[in-house]
């Protein structure tokens, strides 16, 4: 063998020595990262707060530069008007808790959409980031956080703007933006798996959000972010049908005015049908529909630990319950004599439709609840049930899942469908009245004196981190704006309308009593 | 096509490009958010890069024991990395449910799939384990070397949209070239026999 031959010879050995090195440390690479996902068994409650529910949105070192990063987009009212957490109504986290994250977020080690395993933590919002509130009596109160409670100061559709704003801003919005300011804040650098997840999340999320431009139109950003005229759905609000529009039929959605309040969770056991019109009756349904309309998709949620965590936070509302009145608010003491004579005016014209507490903590259904009533009959806002693709929606959603799929909604448990339409609204039990607050469905009303019409309903106010009125049981509305409620509600708005609902009597309408309203009020305040 | 005894240049020549094109598809797909998606997709891009060679090899006249072994040696490594893309497609993405497979792909296509990887494994096992010149697995080869390429262009060229198209193309071009060298070669041989018979 000559000289010539036997370098050929040791190169060709090499180089299949080499190869074989490098398969054999890629599948064990391959196999490693299945570790990088942490899978939790976790309980009810845990799950609520803390699970993944397949809604990943970034890595964690980039949620925690962002405001930093952008103070223009996460802080649009101005340095004056607080961090990121207060001007868009997310409830501050305990240090040392889940990263110090606002409640709400949740961490894991899954990729958005696709589930995979990624080797840096991304953050994502579960259920309890609409549906925990913080009442507070005033700026300085440190508040009660109340699970189950639709959060009345969230404005997470503007936070999703001003998010995506910063997504499209190529200058700004580099890796080495994000890597520097991440060393800056933590004085720690990101390691190279980190980095390199990060430009892959920024390159992709960016492109997501350049392709949807033409279909949704470039997001809002900086001061428009308040801006009622530009934003209408505002604080403690949502647009049910928007995203599922958008992401199920490929359609812009933009005349999409069926805004609802985020809404309270308490006693599913007791909701036959789901939503303000009830349109959905399975529980799982609701909670896969609104995790999709969120980003979440049919491979993450068939994933065990994520359908776990829906499944348990499902469960945690079940018999879930705020704190009594009393226990919220304990200087406040209700008349007995008061509650008696309310109950009674209660019985008269409420019962039918919302039932009544029973004993063991049973709820008594009334005559007329789960009945569908015409919104017209009510004299309320139609909007939310009466949005274009109303008719078909449903039907697009169930054929969006494959045949069999086991997520798949049933036919039967979405309306419009075979068991009819909802062009109106349920009558549904009043678990933990007073955390029901803004109230009707719109959240057009801000307290509950004012729904039972004992005193007018403002027809202007202004939304944000809306301090609680123990008294009338609801949010103090300010007429004026100021740093902390920035989003002028005006009721003549379409879609925003706070008219109806006139039980027992509209304002000072034919049989208008104050005295058995005031005594109505102090019962309400006891469910 | 039953030669053995290979040499380290032919080990090196298929089982190198085998290894990087494994570990391409699989590390590339970790720059995507959709990563097993991803891995099905370049998985099957290596498998049309070995499988082409494979292919022109079997295709190409005069059969010698170098061609034989560098034939072999493609046409296992093509179907190794076949292997992967079967798993990232049934086993991930189809979240190991064959109802699925059929459901999504439809019956005509999940059943040609499911063909190709059963078939194409017997004969990767044939041609490993017998030796001898048998002449029913010599036409179950021709015809799955009809029944693959179709199969594969069908799925590169007309469904998908995208490389894979280039890759469907360079296949195709090959395939259709080695059988027109194929044809002339015969065709020559044919023409000068006859020459032959006339001189006679």
């Amino acid at each position: 063998m000559t000289l010539k031959q036997k370098i050929a010879r040791f190169a060709m050995i090499a180089a299949i020595g080499l190869t074989a090195v490098l398969v054999c440390a890629t599948l064990g690479f391959v196999y490693a990262e299945g570790t990088w996902v942490h899978s939790k068994s976790m309980g009810a409650e845990e799950s609520f707060r803390y699970g993944t529910t397949g809604t990943e949105i970034m890595p964690l070192p980039v949620f925690q530069v962002l405001p930093a990063l952008f103070p223009d987009q996460f802080q649009p009212g101005g340095p004056a008007a607080g961090d990121m957490i207060e001007q868009f109504g997310f409830i501050r986290g305990q240090a040392g808790v889940n990263e110090g994250l606002p409640s709400g977020f949740f961490i894991s080690n899954h990729r958005p959409k696709s589930g995979a395993p990624s080797p840096v933590p991304f953050v994502g919002a579960n259920c309890s980031l609409c549906h925990t509130s913080l009442i507070k009596r005033s700026d300085d109160d440190p508040g009660v956080v109340v699970r189950g409670m639709g959060s009345t100061s969230l404005d997470f559709i503007a936070w999703v703007d001003g998010f995506k704003t910063a997504i499209l801003d190529e200058k700004r919005m580099t890796p080495k933006a994000i890597f520097d300011q991440y060393e800056k804040q933590t004085g720690k650098a990101l390691s190279l798996s980190d980095k390199l997840m990060i430009c892959v999340w920024l390159m992709q999320t960016r492109k997501t959000v350049q392709e949807s431009q033409p279909k949704v139109d470039n997001p809002y950003g900086g001061a428009d972010l308040r801006n009622a005229e530009l934003m209408p759905n505002g604080p403690s609000r949502t647009q049910p049908f928007r995203n599922l529009v958008r992401n199920v039929m490929n359609r812009p959605a933009m005349l999409d005015h069926g805004y609802c309040k985020l809404p309270t969770l308490f006693d599913q056991q007791d909701r036959t049908w789901g939503q303000f019109d009830g349109s959905v009756r399975d529980r799982l349904t609701r909670s896969v529909l609104a995790a999709i309309a969120v980003g979440a998709t049919m491979d993450n949620l068939s994933m065990p630990e994520i359908s776990n965590n829906v499944q348990q936070s499902i469960k945690y509302t079940l018999d879930l319950k705020a704190p009594a009145y009393t226990a919220v608010f304990p200087d406040q003491k209700l008349d007995a004599q008061k509650v008696e004579r309310g109950a009674k005016v209660y019985t008269a014209y409420c019962d039918s439709c919302h039932g009544h507490p029973g004993g063991e903590g049973k709820w008594v259904r009334g005559a007329q609840q789960d009945v569908v009533i015409p919104y017209q009959k009510l004299g309320v806002d139609g909007e939310r049930v009466n949005f274009r693709y109303y008719d078909t929606l449903a039907d697009e959603l169930v054929n969006s899942f494959p045949p069999k799929q086991p997520l798949r909604p049933k036919r039967e448990d979405l309306r419009p469908g075979p068991l009819g339409n909802t062009h109106g609204y349920i009558g549904v039990p009043i678990v933990s009245a007073y955390a029901h607050a803004p109230y009707l469905h719109n959240g057009s009303v801000p307290t509950m004196a004012e729904l039972i019409n004992l005193k007018p309903r403002p027809d202007v106010f202004y939304r944000g981190a809306n301090n609680y009125d123990p008294v009338d049981a609801g949010l103090i509305a300010p007429a004026q704006p100021d740093a902390k409620r920035y989003f002028k509600f005006d009721t003549s708005v379409r879609g925003n309308s706070n008219k109806g609902h006139d039980y027992p009597w509209a304002y000072k309408g034919a049989g208008w009593n104050q005295a058995e309203l005031e005594d109505l009020l102090e019962y309400l305040k006891t469910l | 096509m039953n030669s053995r005894n290979f040499t380290l240049g032919q080990v090196t020549a298929t089982f190198v490009p085998f290894g990087l094109l494994l570990v391409a598809a699989l590390m590339a797909a970790e720059t995507a958010l959709d990563l097993p998606f991803q891995r099905m997709i370049y998985s099957i891009w290596a498998t049309m890069v070995l499988l082409i060679p494979a292919l022109c090899l079997y295709i190409l006249p005069t059969r010698t024991p170098v061609r034989t072994n560098y034939w072999l040696l493609f046409w296992t490594f093509a179907y190794l990395l076949y292997l992967v893309h079967f798993y990232y497609a049934v086993m991930v993405h189809y979240h190991a449910s064959i109802p699925e497979v059929f459901r999504e792909q439809g019956v005509r296509i999940a059943g040609s799939n499911f063909l190709d990887t059963l078939w194409w494994g017997v004969d990767v096992v044939l041609a490993w384990t017998v030796t001898r010149d048998v002449k029913w697995i010599r036409i179950e080869r021709m015809l799955l070397n009809i029944y693959l390429p179709l199969t594969f262009f069908v799925a590169s060229v007309v469904i998908f949209k995208g490389f894979v198209n280039v890759l469907g193309y360079a296949m195709t071009a090959g395939v259709v070239l080695s059988l027109i060298i194929r044809i002339r070669v015969w065709w020559i041989a044919r023409h000068a026999g006859q020459m032959e018979v006339q001189h006679v």
